[in-house]
């Protein structure tokens, strides 16, 4: 038997999750072959890996993106030229990683113009709103836009968004629009007045 | 951005959550990461995967976190990168088929602890990928996996002979 020293034991977590060099993963499956004791180790080791693989016990809400939306909007409204100064820099940037990757950001910020978030002038009657948390960002914008309402502010900690829905209507038209909302399950778990 | 973004969320949130235990403070280290991200405050150098690019500058907003709650006290050892070597005990290995048991120990690690092994065996990340992330030393990642398993191994002990 090698004395501890020489036991690979430190590799070992690495030689689980299959991240080693080559060497080093030859060297780790040498060794288990002649010693029980790391063998052990690797049987724990791969306890502990069956636990942390386990998911998540919560995920990152629907609202999560929504929120970024919104505070990358703020962003962009409090300094306008910091798209376009980013823009620029991806110009000049001589790595091809940088470019691939905040080209990809850029892009596709550009193409969430459709998307309103922060309030404007827009005369309206404000109601407070909670999302179904099962209800993705399309059905959401699409629910909103059907309303011809916006989002004001939100989500709160509560994760309770305030929306202005337009009020060019007569006041039967407008509930029944707040109406149509809390019909929509799917998407609306709450809905009330501000 | 969206695209990014939907790639990428479930390995900051996650990240953040297993370390601070708490959703609302992973889904601000989210916000956080990914804002700071568009921004261009941290420029992606080409140098590291995506990942641990991102997992990096989260680490840094749960330290933050960290100091604003004043938890860190026992963990400052930990945190300051110095190197330790971990003894090896006997250890009866059929206590480590408690799935139960294995996770109850594994919650009770140190957050510095759990940042390793979450990176290690949630992540698959290598052990210089991970030492980029937490910006210690590789020596000092395997140093702390060392503790973490030495002390899994304590609690699972005690816990048998409770």
């Amino acid at each position: 038997m090698m004395n501890t020293e020489q036991h690979p034991q430190d590799l070992l977590p690495w030689y689980i999750n299959g991240s080693l060099s080559e060497q080093e993963q030859q060297q780790v499956e040498r060794h288990l072959q002649q010693c029980s004791e790391c063998r052990d180790e690797v049987e724990l080791l791969q306890a502990m890996q069956t636990v942390a693989k386990q998911p998540p016990e919560s995920l990152p809400s629907q609202f999560a993106w929504h929120r970024l939306q919104r505070d990358m909007h703020q962003d962009a409204q409090t300094s306008p030229a910091k798209s376009r100064r980013w823009g620029l820099s991806l110009a000049a940037a001589a790595a091809v990683a940088v470019i691939a990757v905040q080209g990809v950001l850029l892009l596709n910020f550009s193409q969430q113009d459709n998307y309103q978030l922060a309030g404007h002038d827009l005369e309206g009657v404000v109601v407070q709103v909670r999302f179904n948390p099962d209800a993705t960002e399309q059905a959401i914008r699409t629910t909103l836009q059907a309303a011809g309402a916006e989002i004001v502010t939100g989500p709160g900690a509560a994760g309770v968004y305030r929306i202005r829905i337009s009020d060019q209507e007569a006041e039967p038209e407008l509930q029944a629009k707040i109406d149509r909302l809390r019909d929509n399950r799917d998407v609306v778990h709450y809905i009330q007045r501000d | 951005m969206n695209q990014f973004f939907q790639r990428h969320h479930r390995s900051v949130y996650t990240f953040a959550l297993r370390r601070l235990n708490e959703p609302a403070d992973a889904a601000d280290v989210l916000n956080d990461v990914m804002l700071q991200v568009w921004r261009g405050a941290d420029r992606f150098a080409g140098q590291s995967k995506v990942t641990t690019w991102l997992l990096g500058i989260a680490n840094h907003k749960i330290m933050d976190i960290y100091r604003k709650r004043k938890r860190h006290d026992h963990d400052e050892l930990d945190h300051s990168c110095e190197d330790q070597h971990a003894a090896n005990e006997g250890f009866d290995i059929s206590l480590a088929q408690d799935a139960a048991m294995v996770k109850h120990c594994m919650d009770k690690l140190s957050e510095a602890h759990r940042e390793v092994v979450h990176l290690t065996f949630f992540e698959d990340m290598s052990y210089p990928d991970i030492a980029k992330v937490v910006g210690c030393p590789p020596g000092t990642v395997k140093t702390r996996m060392m503790h973490a398993k030495k002390n899994l191994k304590r609690c699972l002990q005690a816990q048998q002979a409770a």
